[in-house]
């Protein structure tokens, strides 16, 4: 599994955890598990792909605003996606992100899960682990 | 959590001494009786204590019967704030802004619905856009949108989606002053623009319910709030501002938590970033929430407009002959200022209420001259499987808790512990043995909805009947409900 879902925090919402061994693996498990908690990612297929570009001199606030991007393209351009590809670079003290997500445009035969909201800040943290990193995130429901 | 930490102040009202943890400014009070205090969850004694540690709060941090672990403030939290030396906090609010209920009413019987309920709910889920990325037939644009933010419900009397009498019976008119769309971003426009009149998922649905002779617990006010009995079919939608909300909350909390050293100031979670009531921060959140929340009145009010023509379709007749009418819309994700007693001075301060309903008693001016005598009426939802209820605010909840009270009936099971224990599917073949059609956009999504998830309602009343801050008036029992 890329992430677990952590079932006995924010009793409402949908809590996950997941790991990578470097910052770019953190954050394609990361938006995976965003994007398979808003619809089943087998059932969608590849018909687009989105590039993001971001940046912050906040590791944390870079993955946040990345994931809020999935939510974003949902309500807005109704699409919704089941792989990412990413690429982080840090120059001098600023994180710069370059992104692919992968996905189509909601439709019949895809299985749709929850509407999420946001993406929360309570428990939001990057730590880091023997083998690389982990991230908490809470999805508003 | 050590219960013994817990003074017992009433027999349905807890405190958590300041002595509780480093920086709590206040102490924090949690309305439960005996047997919900024992059962809520961890997460609530450790956010409602990090509310009290906020900067201007007042009196006491609240925690309502159906509380439980939210983010920032736990879900049933409540607090206010002096508007010089407090904060606004988006964490307060919740990203919903304004979610809330509104019940309606109609003259039918569950006789003549009955035999329809299938048409019905099948037209009101083709009706009333549900679920994942739901977007709505009304096309507007975007003066017609930031018309709908400054000034809310009144955009649907003008454009014939509402009655006079609708408008008079929304918390404020369904429109907060305030509101300045130059504080909202282009992302939460582009998000909201398209979304007017839907219900979107998670816990929001639309009911269709009956109430019995034996579920009116107050026949005088019942009868004031147009609930007479007999079988008499209701109404409930429960839903809020959508995704404008939604990313006015995810814009604001970065905004918040990138400012907050500036001021000085630290929290225990980042979910609760907040900024002084008065800077340009927190003005400019203040002034985008209403925003969200004048939405949010108008997405309630396009909903019972498309109620109103899905049942004039199925049971041929007008909507004023079915006599179906708005009784209440409250809102129960919001801040707003109002004039309370602290340290027994009558002063204004910014009450923040996330999942927590207003509970005006009788005689204040705030409410439609028709519920001055009665109270306001309070909608609690509860699980689309065990029922909800209608309550009254009282004097008590005015001295007490800053006029606010309970939401719901509060979840006690994770989403995914609910969908390891149920199958949608199942679930939705069980409800119609128990006589509840139920459609949803989503089975997984139906199966976290399941009655086993939630606290049992009739705790939650109990606490507030107990406590005095509602006062009870009748209950509702589901018979058909669609979700996103």
């Amino acid at each position: 599994m890329r992430y677990k879902l952590l079932e006995d925090i924010a009793t409402a919402d949908i809590a996950f955890e997941t790991k990578g061994k470097t910052y770019e693996q953190l954050f394609e498990n990361a938006c995976f598990a965003t994007a398979d908690s808003i619809a089943d990612t087998k059932t969608i297929k590849l018909v687009i792909k989105k590039n993001i570009v971001l940046e912050s001199d906040d590791l944390e606030y870079l993955l946040y605003d990345l994931l809020s991007e999935i939510v974003f393209l949902k309500d807005v351009d109704g699409l919704v996606f089941f792989d990412f590809k990413i690429k982080i670079e840090k120059k001098k003290n600023k994180y710069f992100l370059k992104a692919k997500f992968l996905g189509q445009k909601i439709v019949d035969s895809i299985k749709l899960r929850a509407d999420i909201k946001a993406v929360t800040m309570h428990l939001f943290k990057i730590k880091k682990t023997k083998n690389g990193y982990k991230v908490t995130v809470i999805l508003d429901v | 959590m050590n219960f013994n930490e817990l003074k017992k102040i009433s027999d349905a009202v807890w405190e958590l001494p300041t002595s509780f943890k480093k920086g709590m400014r206040v102490p924090a009070r949690i309305y439960a009786t005996e047997k919900l205090i024992k059962s809520m969850d961890e997460g609530v004694f450790s956010q409602i204590s990090n509310v009290a540690c906020l900067p201007g709060i007042q009196n006491h941090a609240f925690c309502m019967p159906d509380g439980h672990w939210g983010y920032g403030f736990p879900i049933g939290g409540v607090a206010a704030f002096d508007l010089d030396s407090g904060v606004i906090s988006p964490g307060g609010i919740g990203f919903d802004i304004n979610c809330g209920m509104r019940l309606m009413t109609t003259n039918l019987s569950v006789d003549e619905v009955r035999p329809k309920l299938k048409e019905l709910i099948n037209l009101l889920f083709g009706n009333v856009p549900t679920g994942v990325g739901c977007k709505s037939s009304l096309r507007i644009n975007l003066s017609q949108f930031k018309d709908i933010m400054t000034n809310g419900a009144k955009w649907c009397l003008e454009n014939g989606y509402a009655t006079k009498d609708d408008i008079k019976n929304i918390e404020d008119e369904g429109c907060i002053k305030g509101a300045d769309p130059s504080t909202v971003s282009e992302k939460a426009t582009s998000r909201g623009i398209r979304q007017m009149g839907t219900l979107g998922s998670g816990n929001h649905y639309l009911e269709i319910q009956t109430v019995s002779n034996e579920d009116i617990f107050d026949l005088k006010i019942a009868k004031k709030f147009g609930i007479v009995g007999n079988n008499q079919i209701a109404i409930m939608v429960h839903c809020g501002s959508r995704g404008f909300g939604h990313q006015i909350g995810t814009d604001y909390l970065m905004r918040f938590n990138k400012k907050m050293k500036d001021y000085g100031m630290s929290v225990p979670d980042r979910e609760l970033a907040c900024a002084p009531i008065k800077s340009r921060e927190g003005s400019d959140y203040y002034k985008a929430m209403a925003c969200a929340a004048n939405t949010a009145f108008v997405n309630r009010q396009m909903i019972l407009h498309s109620i109103r023509e899905t049942f004039s379709k199925v049971f041929n007749k007008d909507p004023e002959d079915m006599e179906l009418k708005l009784v209440y819309d409250v809102a129960h994700n919001i801040a707003k200022f109002e004039k309370h007693i602290v340290s027994g001075v009558k002063k204004e301060v910014l009450v923040h209420r996330k999942g927590s309903t207003r509970a005006f008693g009788p005689g204040q001016k705030e409410l439609p001259f028709k519920y001055q005598e009665t109270g306001q009426p309070v909608i609690l939802g509860g699980s689309m499987e065990t029922g909800s209820h209608l309550l009254v605010g009282t004097e008590t909840a005015m001295k007490e808790t800053f006029g606010s009270t309970a939401h719901g009936s509060g979840r006690t099971m994770s989403r995914s512990k609910a969908k390891h224990l149920i199958r949608g599917e199942d679930l939705q073949k069980e409800m119609e043995k128990k006589g509840i059609y139920v459609k949803s956009a989503s089975m997984s999504s139906l199966a976290e909805e399941a009655g086993i998830a939630y606290k049992n309602i009739s705790d939650v009343v109990e606490a507030l009947v107990v406590s005095r801050i509602s006062k009870s008036i009748a209950a509702f029992k589901p018979i058909g409900n669609i979700k996103g």
